[in-house]
């Protein structure tokens, strides 16, 4: 069966398609491509040292939780021995650092290096999230909460400094009460709790449960964080979590953390030692003399600049599988043909799909519903559903399978000669540049027309039923090219790949196909363009060998 | 995965942030203060006078019918004259220099709490001449004024705090 590719979306998409620079994703806004280039750029150096299996860089948010719980753990141990007032708090903490040296000093160093650790990979976290363009539309939750997340961890931070109640902790306690002072919750000046060293006392103890109840309800916003993320991960690879306990232990022996002077507020603090990672711009406020309110003007510029991130960076244009505006989802579900059978719900990794109650008569239970704000146009539901009641915008399954059919029919090439393709390859569309990958028309590779090619959204959408159906339509071999890692932009190919046998799971992954022979998955790097184009040559030349033997 | 091991690189690679932090979670250190730098803070709470007090009239009336209320309302400020209190003026020169001159208002939603103040200021080491002057006044006029004026020695990075204390209705230095 051939068809109309005047009609056909990926066709039509990839004609209008304006030629792209390489390494750079056309489907990132154009505002985040030269950070997009040196972020994978970087992850793929890490790749070389780490692999792709224990790149660091792909767990950001699992080492995140691991530093969390260190802290956690540290400081319930801390909480033990810690004096809680203002005039006990510097000897205890004296105490459990000098005295416990072997427990309480690795615990308090524990503590300290592991909350700055957080606050590094926080940022790390972020702008990798940002330029990855994984912050936008079905992600707005897991940002906006990863923004607010910021200046509780840092608030967090700063009251621990305070606790410890030496010189540090004194300056610090001094400008953050200036900070906090212009907000009306007080109507005593907070400063003026820290005239003498005793009326400090008041204040010590509402600081020390806010520092033991923060942890809450960070744990809250974490996990709203994760709500709304595919598979979030949250545990780093067993030898990446090691590596990084043993340095943490190895820093905490070498440069065990210590106080200063205990604070005495009859006297100014003059040099004292500043931790850069939560408090850089306490010197400068300090040093360039800025006023509470200007720190709250520009923290509060910053803060809603960063929270509104996701509706500020402009929007690629088009998509370019379904021709739609990326800001309006355009699944949609034909009831007539729907059965309710959970398949698309299953293969949906943001919970966009929703299995409802029946409304309209049919002899079914229930019935597939989208919503619309979750949805990232992955096509997973499209390819998933076995009754074609799920389609996205012109996309459906069976123009995907007419396409297929059209791919393996001959087609003249430049030469005027006639082929038809043995093999298909499927490329996912973010997984490198692919202007110099295919024909013009984007139906067969360019350096090879006997190779018949598609992109796709994510390898995700090549269920076994698709490779069974192209097999069936004529094709000797299939391959599927998609993204290496977590550098799926819907983190779905390491789903695809790992499930082998879950009960639970009616849908089918495309893991099933990876030990056929006439199957071939391919989980590339941006950079690797010409060693897949042999490998595919090599897959190629195999399969028609086979043909001929 | 877990057969996986790590290359030495990798390793050097993940060791080298948690230098960093070994670093930078203390250093540089940063100096927040001069070895000559020393603060007058001052400092206090001070409740100011009723902005109008009861009429001759009021207090006779309220005089007939007081034995009559419940106990917290036989006070007569209880349901004549003003709840808001008058502002504090506050004044204040160093070494002959009006550094600080403004009305402070009584805290509360009807400007009916206590004044409080807290204004700190730099100064190097040495004597310096502080002069503070505080006053509430009424609607029709009356009030009072509270004036401290004192050489002071200010030592190395020593915090100096004025205070006010009700029972002398004095300014002092803490």
């Amino acid at each position: 069966m051939s068809i109309d590719e005047t009609k056909d979306p990926v066709a039509k998409a990839h004609r209008k398609a304006p030629p792209r620079s390489k390494q750079t994703n056309r489907l990132i806004p154009w505002a985040l491509r030269p950070g997009n280039t040196i972020l994978v750029s970087v992850q793929e150096m890490f790749n070389r040292f780490f692999t792709p299996t224990l790149n660091p860089l792909y767990y950001l948010g699992a080492i995140t939780f691991l530093l969390f719980w260190v802290v956690l753990a540290s400081g319930i141990y801390l909480f033990l021995f810690y004096d809680m007032s203002s005039h006990g708090a510097y000897e205890s903490v004296r105490h459990i650092t000098q005295d416990q040296k072997y427990y309480g000093g690795i615990m308090r160093s524990l503590h300290r290096y592991a909350s700055d650790g957080l606050v590094i990979v926080i940022l790390i976290h972020m702008a990798q999230v940002f330029f990855s363009d994984r912050f936008r539309r079905y992600r707005w939750v897991a940002w906006v909460t990863g923004v607010v997340i910021i200046p509780i961890i840092w608030f967090e931070g700063i009251s621990g400094y305070v606790l410890v109640w030496d010189q540090a902790a004194q300056v610090m306690a001094l400008i953050f009460a200036d900070i906090l002072d212009i907000l009306p919750i007080n109507s005593e000046p907070i400063p003026s709790y820290f005239l003498t060293n005793e009326s400090v006392h008041m204040l010590f103890f509402v600081l020390n449960y806010l520092h033991v109840a923060i942890p809450f309800l960070l744990l809250i916003m974490a996990w709203v964080h994760c709500m709304r993320i595919s598979m979030p991960l949250i545990n780093p690879p067993r030898q990446v979590t090691v590596v990084i306990l043993l340095s943490l232990l190895g820093l905490s022996l070498v440069k065990p953390a210590v106080s200063g002077a205990p604070a005495d507020l009859s006297t100014l603090v003059g040099q004292a030692p500043v931790d850069w990672f939560f408090v850089p711009f306490f010197p400068l406020v300090s040093g360039l003399s800025l006023s509470p309110e200007m720190v709250w003007v520009y923290g509060g510029i910053g803060f809603a600049l960063f929270t509104c991130l996701p509706w500020l960076v402009p929007e690629p244009k088009k998509h370019k599988q379904t021709g739609s505006s990326v800001t309006q989802c355009v699944v949609n579900v034909d009831l007539e043909s729907c059965k309710g059978c959970v398949l698309c719900q299953q293969a949906c990794p943001f919970e966009a799909m929703k299995v409802v109650p029946r409304t309209d008569g049919e002899p079914y239970e229930q019935q597939a519903e989208v919503v619309p704000t979750r949805c990232a146009e992955c096509g997973f539901c499209v390819n998933a559903c076995e009754f074609n009641a799920v389609s996205m915008g012109e996309w459906s399954k069976s123009a995907f399978q007419d396409h297929i059919e059209s791919l393996l029919q001959p087609e003249s090439s430049g030469n005027g000669s006639s082929a038809k393709p043995s093999v298909i390859v499927f490329v996912c569309e973010r997984s490198f540049d692919q202007e110099k990958f295919f024909n013009p028309k984007k139906t067969r590779l360019a350096h090879n027309e006997e190779i018949a090619s598609m992109t796709i959204p994510c390898i995700g959408v090549v269920s076994p039923a698709i490779v069974d159906y192209s097999i069936s339509a004529g094709a000797k071999g299939i391959i599927v090219v998609g993204c290496r890692g977590l550098d799926c932009h819907y983190r779905e190919a390491r789903r695809r790949l790992a499930f082998t046998d879950n009960s639970s799971i009616s849908y089918r992954f495309l893991v099933e196909k990876m030990d056929e022979p006439n199957v071939k998955i391919m989980l590339v790097s941006p950079f690797d363009v010409d060693s897949t184009i042999k490998e595919i040559d090599e897959f190629n030349e195999l399969i028609k060998s086979n043909n001929l033997a | 995965m877990d057969n996986e091991r790590l290359s030495l690189p990798a390793i050097l690679i993940l060791v080298a942030p948690v230098l960093l932090i070994g670093f930078f979670s203390t250093s540089p250190a940063y100096e927040y203060n001069k070895p000559d730098d020393s603060m007058l803070i001052v400092s206090f709470k001070k409740s100011t006078m009723r902005l109008t007090l009861c009429t001759q009239e009021e207090l006779k009336k309220f005089k007939a019918v007081a034995k009559s209320r419940r106990k917290h309302m036989q006070r007569a400020s209880r349901v004549c004259g003003s709840r808001e209190r008058a502002p504090l003026a506050l004044t204040i020169w160093l070494d002959g220099k009006k550094v600080t001159d403004k009305h402070i208002f009584p805290s509360g939603l009807r400007n009916d709490g206590l004044v409080f103040v807290y204004d700190r200021f730099k100064l190097p080491k040495g004597n310096h001449k502080v002069k503070i002057n505080i006053s509430d006044h009424r609607k029709d006029g009356s009030g009072e004024a509270v004036s401290f004026s004192e050489n002071i020695k200010f030592a190395e990075r020593e915090v100096v705090v004025v205070e006010y204390d009700k029972g002398s209705n004095k300014l002092f230095v803490y």
